[in-house]
């Protein structure tokens, strides 16, 4: 019985230790795909693409300083 | 008979026994021999068999900028090597390295069947999925590893601030450089016991991987990647050399914006040269030229001795040892009060004020600004300009220094300087990071300068250089504009008659009356246009229009936006 049982743990362990393995892969795996995904998010955010994209697709500028108004609060 | 039998049986009985003894002295000798003799040596072999000792790297930290978007940020990618000893089949490694990898396979033939080396990239920092691929092929004699490759999502944005890794992924420039140490973090170790397949079963001793930290920067990448657009439109319209630009919070410190034209995409250091990686913000040094006038007028209001209306009259040109000194412009003898002096930016009138100041009192003044020290902002190689010592003065000295020239100073050292009475004189040490893995990285140092009067005074003045002075161009509408034009001389082999061209800057806050940034625009040698007034006050102007309203800074001067539009 005690030699089934000292079997029995060693296997059980041995299991573990395999799905251990495959989930220290899998996670290395998962940060490669976050570190990409984070790469392309920040190469989409560049202000200089976006505003090229605005300006090609949509044909939208940067709008004049001079032409937006600011409405103070505290004066009224 | 049967006793003869018998005797027959015994005998192979003890035949038998004694095959049997000898075959158990045998095993015996054999059992002590493998466990006693060849112990340690076998032990050693099954250990290099089943146990292995891995080193976890410790993925480098990323970059931010200040909203949180990635300057720098590690990649993985997987590394295929191959041992050419164990190589079967050369010809078809190489054509599917070629297919799926994209490698030369007529450079990689031959270092496959070069049987002398054991170590063969097949190709390094492939992408993980085209590198699976390949693996799955099962080519005898080839191996692969993961490997982090640094990446810099923004390309050409905050290069030369954020700086470069190395294929090692070990700083070597830039911020990349100054926070290696954080952003490398520790390895983990750990000894594995394997299977037949290769497969970990057991953990035997573990120590826990770093990771490397997460630097947060203080620049804005928007601000940069704007300042970097003007500063490149600005070299191209002047024919410019290069031009360099800095963005500045001047009650923080922090420095939104460190931009230089031409720049270079960041992924691609090893095609950009040494000069267009340098922050020569930081590491090259400029002779000013007018710019620097604040320091002369800030001396000797502080000293008592002039008040900004006080009046002197100021020839064509002044004497100072075997020279005469005239200003830019040529003009007839004025009579110019020393807020007039900053306005129209008068060398007669600076250096006659800083006559009246005397050399020792300027140069304590000089000191006092921080002139001729670093900053201590956190990037490496920061020089601290060049100051001569007051005993190695010539006669002339006090005709060059009071108005920028014979003096270099670097771009950061300027527009902290200009921050310093942004923030009613008291000077903010320039830093470029805010946090590092959660923690401010230092505390910035803060020193006053001069009196809260006199930063008044100056930042009224100043404020007259772009209303009618030299810096009109470096208006802006809805908003007061204070700064100043500086024009250096940039000595040629027999000193300034021999010029080698110009550095043209302007460096100015925005709204003067309560300044939320300080912009600085040097611009290295343009044609067509030496001055800073003409040349770098409109990219000035650019820059902090668009700052401005980014930062949603209400105007403070409506009744110029009204001017400006009728």
């Amino acid at each position: 019985m005690l030699l089934a049982g000292v079997v029995f743990v060693n296997l059980a362990v041995l299991k573990l230790n395999l799905r251990l393995d495959r989930a220290n892969q899998e996670r290395t795996n998962l940060r490669g795909a976050n570190a990409a995904l984070q790469s392309q998010l920040s190469a989409a955010l560049a202000s200089g693409r976006i505003q090229a994209q605005a300006r090609r697709l949509d044909g939208l500028v940067q709008a004049d300083p001079s032409t937006i108004g600011y409405v103070n609060l505290a004066r009224r | 008979m049967k006793a003869g039998r018998e005797k027959r049986a015994n005998h192979r009985i003890r035949l038998l026994l004694a095959l049997f003894a000898v075959a158990f002295a045998a095993l015996l000798a054999r059992a002590l021999w493998i466990q006693g003799v060849q112990a340690g040596r076998l032990a050693t072999l099954a250990h290099s068999q089943h146990q292995k000792s891995i080193k976890i790297p410790a993925g480098r930290g990323p970059i931010f900028d200040r909203t949180g978007v990635q300057l720098a940020i590690g990649e993985q990618t997987t590394t295929v090597y191959a041992d050419p000893r164990q190589v079967t089949n050369a010809s078809g490694i190489a054509v599917a390295a070629h297919r799926l990898l994209g490698v030369d396979p007529n450079a990689l033939y031959p270092a496959l069947r070069n049987k002398r080396t054991q170590f063969v990239y097949v190709k390094r920092f492939a992408d993980p999925e085209q590198a699976a691929l390949f693996l799955k092929k099962g080519f005898a004699g080839v191996f692969s590893y993961a490997e982090e490759r640094r990446q810099y999502p923004q390309r050409s944005v905050a290069a030369q601030v954020v700086g470069y890794a190395g294929v090692d992924n070990k700083g070597l420039g830039g911020l990349e450089l100054e926070y290696d140490r954080k952003l490398s973090g520790h390895p983990g170790k750990q000894t594995i016991v394997r299977d037949a397949t290769g497969r970990a079963i057991d953990v035997i001793s573990s120590s826990p991987v770093q990771e490397g930290a997460s630097v947060f920067t203080t620049i804005d990448h928007t601000i940069q990647a704007n300042a970097e657009q003007v500063l490149q439109a600005t070299v191209s319209r002047w024919h410019a050399r290069d031009a360099t630009a800095i963005v500045l919070d001047p009650h923080s410190g922090e420095v939104l914006a460190m931009a230089q034209a031409p720049g270079y995409d960041a992924n691609d250091t090893g095609k950009a040269g040494p000069n267009v990686i340098r922050n020569r913000a930081v590491t090259d040094t400029y002779e000013p030229g007018s710019t620097f006038k604040l320091v002369t007028a800030t001396a000797v209001l502080s000293e008592g001795l002039v008040k900004p209306s006080t009046r002197f009259t100021l020839p064509v040109c002044i004497r100072v040892a075997n020279y005469c000194i005239h200003d830019a412009e040529p003009r007839g003898v004025v009579t110019y009060s020393v807020a007039q002096i900053l306005k129209y930016s008068s060398n007669v009138g600076a250096i006659t004020l800083a006559e009246k100041l005397g050399a020792p009192a300027l140069m304590r003044w000089i000191d006092r600004f921080g002139f001729g020290h670093a900053t201590g902002v956190d990037f490496p190689g920061e020089t601290g300009g060049l100051v001569l010592p007051l005993d190695k003065w010539s006669g002339s000295t006090i005709g060059n220094v009071p108005i920028g020239q014979g003096i270099a100073v670097t771009p950061i050292q300027m527009a902290s300087v200009y921050a310093a009475v942004a923030n009613d004189g008291v000077w903010v040490q320039p830093h470029l990071v805010s946090r590092v893995g959660g923690r401010a990285p230092f505390k910035p140092t803060h020193r006053r300068i001069m009196s809260t009067a006199v930063d008044h005074a100056i930042k009224s003045m100043l404020t007259g250089v772009v209303q009618g002075g030299t810096g009109t161009e470096a208006a802006i509408p809805g908003y007061t504009v204070a700064g100043k034009t500086g024009t250096g001389s940039i000595p040629g082999k027999h000193g300034y008659a021999d010029t080698s061209g110009y550095m043209a800057s302007f460096v100015g806050m925005v709204p003067a009356k309560d300044p939320r940034i300080v912009v600085l625009v040097v611009v290295d040698r343009p044609r067509g246009a030496i001055f800073g007034g003409v040349v770098a006050a409109p990219a000035f102007a650019s820059i902090a229009k668009f700052d401005l309203q980014y930062l949603e800074v209400p105007p403070d001067a409506p009744r110029t936006e009204l001017t400006a539009r009728s």
